[in-house]
């Protein structure tokens, strides 16, 4: 983290400058910001070149906000994460402390381990010589080390608060997690075995165990001392082991833990102002820590870098049962303790950012601690999971008077702009939907509109796409892409593909344009586009009836083609009684009956021929009559009215349908008649 | 926080007035004083001139893509006083899809209706009226209508209202679209800026927001995601950005954003609505953003943490 | 049964995974392609032992080489145990070979084809959206409906182009040497006999099943039984599975509902065809499993009411087991395979997952 400072960005673009001009930047895509130079158009503005024409390039810079998420090593923090965040909202609010536990543990140890892979990152940066990827790597760890460390500390401070409310232990916890040093050392230490008493670490690791407050694993040290019989050893082995603790559970009384700890303390400082230990300095040191020395700790004090280094160890002996309200107050006077010492002036004491964020933690100011992590470099994840899972667990606490409502809006509004910004980045888009999904009605219309940006290359994607979209009730945004997919088919003239694209948007109009289309190229070149798709619509063919039309005109058609005569003529009749004969095909549909008609053995039933022959004098007839009337009144529109059928074509086709309508009932009646006779 | 991610050179001769991305942001159209209008692919980082768009005798000031739902559609408004809409064929052959001429001064603005109402095209002139173009798709046949009068001496910006914002009256769980009600803003030189709504076939002027003391250069209606509620931004030479609330589309309150070093001339809204950049005189680009006590704040002057602090890291 | 689940993030979207073919019992590499990254790889992995033995998982996949891609993979198959060929999204084929090593093996471009998948009118490359191998024989189909024959020898040489479908093909599968079945986005199935000439190629097709024949459903997945290839099974969008005879493919043999979205792969296990397994867009695994007590009876008395489960109809059902292997992932499970005891799969989760004990 790093200290305020206003991000000023830079472009180099003579242009901007020159003349009377200035710079202009829109949004142009997601969060893409284009900047060119710019000059106002005013009303004196003339249509002549400008004074810079033909002088400078003209640029266009393309912004965007820098994303750490594209490296893989982050990236697969995000998608690790993102799965936990599903978790944590399938609890609904209604976890117990357990499981929300268990969610922030989860989180830290992807941190952890997103740490241990920046770690090895950084090693074959270094093999490899690369400067920067070692650089990128570093300031990865400093940032995600700092996350780790925070979260750790909520999680003590909001999730995991003991009965008593003593914070002391767990800070123990924290503090030796993240300086692990004395640990370390002791742990091979206690390897070593009766020999560790000569090693150079020996006194410097049980002194920073003390600090930490690690007593037991300082006993077991002491204990692998050759001397550890003598009596000064012994002694200080028996202060430690008296020493009081005050149990997490409050099983003892805070009145009666302070008397106990008085009584222990008082008969420590006796014993050595007494100078019993004086003959043993090392063990004298340990001894005037754990009393809490005020000359021992501050010497220590002025070794540390970290202002919180020994604030936990330091609690743990003077305010062993510190409860979490009284932690700001001590941790403001130590600080300004260990200003003193560090030779700071208290009153413009330069703190980083994660030494603040602390701060403001013990202090349970959650508004400074959110605004603080919003400033980190890592794209809002942090801020974003750590204020959804305290929300969630119900632990999330902003002064003000609508408390609930604010706390809401804080994190709905974390969520929305962290989704919308997964989701604007091309790929990244499968685990922005959670957040978006999960931030009330604004992230829901987010969602459904940022689902229609994905720019896809393939159908597949496409599919994919359109899947989420169903699941999630989204019609319109189904509906675009299907519309989307079907228009560039057809600009690809590839008519059966966006014939399907169109069923899928369940757009009736948008399926009859269609249709039209193709029945009208028949019409025309006599040429039926796409046959194999026609041919499997089958029953989605019910969206649109000008679809019915089609399918069915096309069955006739291949039963006709098959040769195949009774069935297609009985087809033919069906479409002349159905109501879905579209007006420009009336003639081409007749037409079609005229050779059914004039089959030497009837094709068509007297009853049939005359339904044909009704509907040419019913709808046909009328029909070219209406034509007809509007010429007259505008004689200027074009004659092929009726599409491909100018007008003395038609009224011959007709007379020739008359007459093989005749024909054919004549045949027909005296079949008909012989058959029954 | 912000990082240049390219520079794309538009080769045009002339100053550019206007640069938009396609629906996908995969297209880049810029139009120029050279009086051409280039079409650019910028998958990936990379750009290319895909087609370079002549057909106007003077300055191209904005330009406008359809929805894709509509194929590939641009549209460009010139000094010459013309509106053209230009089409991408199959073979990225791209051609003159209508041209309109019925305006008596140069237009100045260009923009697509949201596409739930069809191929619908605003335009605004400097002989102060406002077109609305709309197509039939169908048989590709054009319908116009004009505003007259939209704005004394003219009009400078034209906004869609997105047709996602809820109708008040009715449940705004099931974000009901209201499709059948079009608005949009204008901005002009009469230091308003003005709502329009269609009322069966005429436009009629729904309200007038007075609070700029200067020509308004620009109007933005926010994007409205899933929010009862319409946001507009609009800024002027007064120096002022002013960003109009309303909830019922009859009073609209105002706040004005910040009073700027000098002239502002452009307001653009981010993709969901979040972050609203302007532009000025001051040859800066600020961004703000709305905090949850409904303060607008400047993000870019704010805070930005990009170097983390590399002396503090530690061993794990 | 005991199965354990093992979860590796790889930070890319997996689009297809294929065991390398070991004569062995249980191979250990395997290869992973990707989709909709910024740029996609093929990888080829290698299971470790885990060196930290208290840990959860056994075995740690690790990376031993890659190949970089500018689209989509969309297919992977093996031709020999080295050579695969890969499918992808810019309309082409590439032939990778493995060379196996004792510490990391290298993966390496043998071959790629021209664009073999484009739209007629803009001739632009249409995405190559399948690859189906048998012998040293590949059968391509793409979204441009066309169906390519060509020789793993030499990837340039088309051997056979036929013009399959007027919409887009979303897979493809070898039944025999010269029959090639291929599926579109509307529900038909079409077999192709690779050696008839233009005129005659007899063109059988079926439909799949659905629920509702009023909504669309693409095939979305197809594959034919190891032993008894005249057997198919298509997993489609509405996240059925429709079984056909190819002897009688007039109709459909069974029908069976399973998963609530589409199912990205099906696919029988390597070794023993009674167990197939299924994947869907909404992140679930199963595990299909014929009775025991019945696959050992047909395999003692052959008898002809003895058929194959699958073409039972409804009574498929009574007769095979269903195991959920992994559920509510939520992210699609876009691919899987099966050897030995074995299942990896990869996911849009960007994580790929390795299912030890699949019995």
């Amino acid at each position: 983290m790093q200290e305020d400072q206003p991000a000023i960005f830079a472009v180099v673009d003579p242009l901007c400058s020159r003349y009377a001009n200035t710079l202009t930047g829109q949004f142009v895509s997601g969060s893409k910001i284009a900047l060119s130079a710019f000059r106002p158009i005013t009303s004196n503005t003339r249509d002549a070149p400008t004074e810079s024409a033909g002088k400078d390039d003209v640029l266009i810079h393309m912004l965007q906000p820098e994303f750490v998420f594209d490296d893989p090593i982050l990236r697969s923090l995000v998608a690790e994460a993102n799965s936990t965040f599903v978790a944590l909202q399938e609890l609904k609010k209604r976890g117990s402390k357990a499981e929300y536990m268990k969610i922030s543990r989860t989180y830290r140890s992807i941190i952890r381990a997103c740490l241990e892979k920046l770690q090895d990152a950084i090693a074959s940066a270094e093999e490899a010589e690369d400067a920067d990827a070692q650089a990128k790597y570093q300031q990865y760890i400093s940032i995600f080390y700092s996350i780790e460390c925070v979260w750790h500390l909520s999680e003590i401070l909001f999730l995991d608060p003991t009965p008593s409310n003593a914070v002391v232990p767990q800070l123990l916890d924290w503090i030796r997690f993240h300086f692990p040093a004395s640990e370390r050392m002791a742990t091979d230490l206690l390897l070593l075995g009766r020999e560790a008493s000569d090693n150079d670490d020996y006194w410097p690791a049980l002194k920073g165990l003390i600090l930490q407050g690690q007593v037991d694993v300082a006993r077991a040290l002491l204990h692998l001392h050759p001397q550890a019989e003598t009596p000064h050893f012994k002694l200080t082995d028996q202060i430690l082991k008296t020493m009081p603790t005050y149990s997490m559970h409050g099983a003892t009384s805070i009145q009666k833990f302070r008397s106990l700890w008085q009584y222990w303390l008082t008969d420590t400082e006796r014993k050595i102002s007494a100078n019993i230990l004086a003959i043993e300095p090392n063990l004298e040191e340990l001894i005037q820590l754990v009393t809490g020395d005020t000359q021992m700790w501050n010497t220590q004090i002025q070794e540390t870098e970290y202002w919180y280094e020994f604030f936990p160890g330091y609690l743990f002996y003077t305010n062993n049962a510190c409860k979490h309200f009284e932690l700001g107050n001590a941790a403001n006077t130590w600080l300004s303790r260990w200003a003193r010492l560090k030779g700071h002036n208290s009153n413009e004491l330069q703190m980083k950012q994660l030494d603040r964020v602390i701060l403001s933690l013990m202090e349970n100011d959650m508004h400074q601690v959110i605004h603080a992590i919003q400033l980190m470099a890592d794209n809002q994840w942090f801020v974003t999971h750590l204020t959804d899972l305290l929300y969630n667990a119900g632990q999330l606490q902003i002064a003000g008077e609508n408390q609930v409502n604010e706390c809401i809006k804080l994190r709905d509004s974390l969520l929305y702009d962290f989704g919308s910004s997964l989701m604007t980045r091309n790929s990244l888009w499968q685990l922005g939907m959670d957040y978006l999904d999960h931030c009330g009605q604004e992230g829901q219309a987010a969602l459904a509109l940022l689902l229609t940006k994905i720019p896809f290359r393939t159908e597949k994607q496409a599919l994919k796409i359109i899947c989420i979209a169903q699941k999630k009730g989204f019609f319109e945004a189904e509906q675009d892409i299907c519309k989307i997919q079907s228009k560039k088919s057809l600009d690809e003239q590839r008519y059966g593909n966006a014939l399907e694209w169109a069923i899928r948007s369940k757009d009736t109009l948008y399926v009859t344009t269609i249709a039209d289309f193709l029945l009208n190229h028949y019409s025309k070149t006599g040429d039926m586009l796409c046959p194999d798709v026609i041919a499997n619509i089958g029953a989605k063919m019910f969206i649109s009836p000008r679809l019915v039309f089609l399918v069915k005109y096309f069955d006739f058609y291949q039963f006709y083609r098959k040769r195949d005569f009774l069935p297609a003529a009985e087809l033919l009749v069906n479409l002349l009684e159905s109501k879905i004969t579209p007006e420009y095909f009336w003639p081409s549909l007749l037409i079609d009956s005229i050779p059914l008609l004039e089959s030497k053995d009837p094709k068509i039933l007297s009853k049939e021929t005359c339904a044909i022959l009704q509907h040419l004098e019913t709808e046909l007839v009328p029909l070219i009559d209406k034509k007809k009337k509007r010429l007259e009144k505008y004689p200027d529109e074009p004659i092929n009215i009726l599409k491909d059928y100018r007008i003395e074509n038609i009224e011959e086709i007709i007379n020739l349908l008359r007459l093989a309508c005749a024909r054919n009932l004549s045949r027909a009646i005296i079949i008909e008649n012989t058959v029954m006779g | 926080m912000v990082s240049l991610i390219n520079t794309v050179d538009t080769g045009h001769e002339d100053m550019i007035h206007n640069a938009v991305l396609d629906y996908y942001g995969l297209h880049l159209a810029t139009c120029s004083s050279d009086g051409s209008v280039k079409v650019f692919d910028v998958k990936n980082g990379n750009q290319i001139l895909i087609a370079d768009l002549k057909g106007h005798q003077g300055p191209v000031w904005q330009v406008a893509w359809a929805h894709p739902k509509f194929g590939n559609l641009l549209a460009s408004c010139s000094y010459d006083r013309k509106v053209i809409v230009w089409k991408e064929g199959a073979a990225n052959e791209w051609t003159k899809f209508y041209e309109y001429n019925n305006h008596d001064s140069s237009v100045n603005s260009v923009a697509f209706a949201p596409a739930e109402y069809g191929l619908i095209l605003a335009c605004g002139s400097s002989d102060g009226s406002i077109s609305i173009l709309t197509c039939n798709i169908e048989y590709g046949v054009w319908d116009s209508k004009k505003i007259s009068n939209a704005h004394t001496i003219g009009c400078n910006a034209i906004s869609w209202c997105s047709s996602t914002v809820p109708e008040p009256a009715f449940d705004q769980r099931s974000s009901t679209r209201n499709t059948a009600v079009k608005r949009l803003a204008s901005a002009g030189c009469d230091n308003c800026v003005k709502i329009w709504r269609e009322d069966a076939d005429r436009w009629v002027e729904e309200n007038r927001l007075e609070g700029h003391s200067d020509w308004v250069r620009d109007v933005a209606w926010a994007p409205s995601i899933g929010l009862a509620r319409s946001q507009i931004a609009s800024a002027s030479q007064d120096r002022h950005v002013i960003i109009w609330n309303s909830t019922d589309f009859t009073t609209w309150s105002s706040t004005i954003l910040h009073t700027f070093d000098d002239v502002v001339w452009s307001v653009s809204w981010s993709m969901t609505g979040n972050i609203l950049a302007v532009t000025g005189g001051d040859n800066k680009v600020t961004l703000w953003k709305e905090n949850n006590e409904n303060q607008w704040m400047c993000i870019n002057d704010d805070a930005a943490a990009t170097n983390a602090q590399t002396n503090e890291q530690r061993t794990l | 049964m005991d199965t354990r689940m093992n979860t590796f993030f790889v930070s890319e979207k997996i689009s297809k995974t294929r065991w390398l073919p070991d004569n062995l019992q249980a191979s250990e590499r395997f290869l992973t392609g990707s989709w909709d990254m910024p740029s996609n790889f093929v990888r080829l992995w290698r299971l470790q032992q885990n060196q930290y033995a208290d840990d959860y998982n056994e075995f740690v996949p690790r990376c031993s080489d890659k190949q970089s891609f500018n689209s989509d993979i969309t297919g992977i198959e093996f031709v020999t145990t080295d050579l695969a060929v890969v499918s992808s999204s810019d309309g082409r084929i590439t032939i990778v070979e493995i060379k196996r090593a004792v510490e990391d093996d290298i993966l390496q471009q043998n071959a790629q084809s021209d664009v073999l998948h484009k739209f007629n009118a803009s001739g632009d490359a249409a995405p190559c959206t399948a690859v189906s191998v048998y012998e040293r024989e590949i059968a391509t189909v793409g979204e441009d409906g066309r169906l390519n024959i060509i020789s793993a020898n030499d990837v340039n040489q088309i051997r056979r182009t036929l013009e399959a479908d007027s919409i887009a093909l979303t897979a493809v599968k070898y039944v025999n040497p010269n029959e090639v079945l291929t599926a579109n986005r509307m529900g038909v199935i079409r077999m192709f006999d690779t050696r008839a000439t233009e005129e005659e190629v007899a063109v059988t097709a079926f439909m799949t099943s659905c629920e509702d024949e009023r909504r669309p459903n693409y095939v979305s997945a197809l594959t034919s039984h190891p032993t008894q290839p005249h057997i198919v099974l298509a997993g489609s969008e509405e996240g059925s599975i429709t079984v056909w005879d190819l002897r009688q493919p007039g109709y459909p043999a069974s029908y069976l509902s399973a998963h609530k979205s589409a199912i990205t792969e099906i696919g029988f296990h390597h070794r023993e065809p009674s167990k197939l397994f299924t994947a869907s867009e909404c992140g679930e695994l199963w595990l299909w499993q014929q009775q025991s007590n019945m696959s050992i009876t047909s395999m003692e008395k052959p008898v002809a009411e003895n058929v194959n489960p699958w073409l039972n109809g409804e009574r498929a059902k009574n007769r095979i087991n269903v195991t959920c292997l992994i559920s509510n992932l939520r992210k699609s499970i876009n691919t899987f395979d099966a050897s030995g005891s074995k299942l990896i799969c990869g996911s849009d989760s960007e994580a790929i997952y390795l299912i030890d004990n699949i019995y």
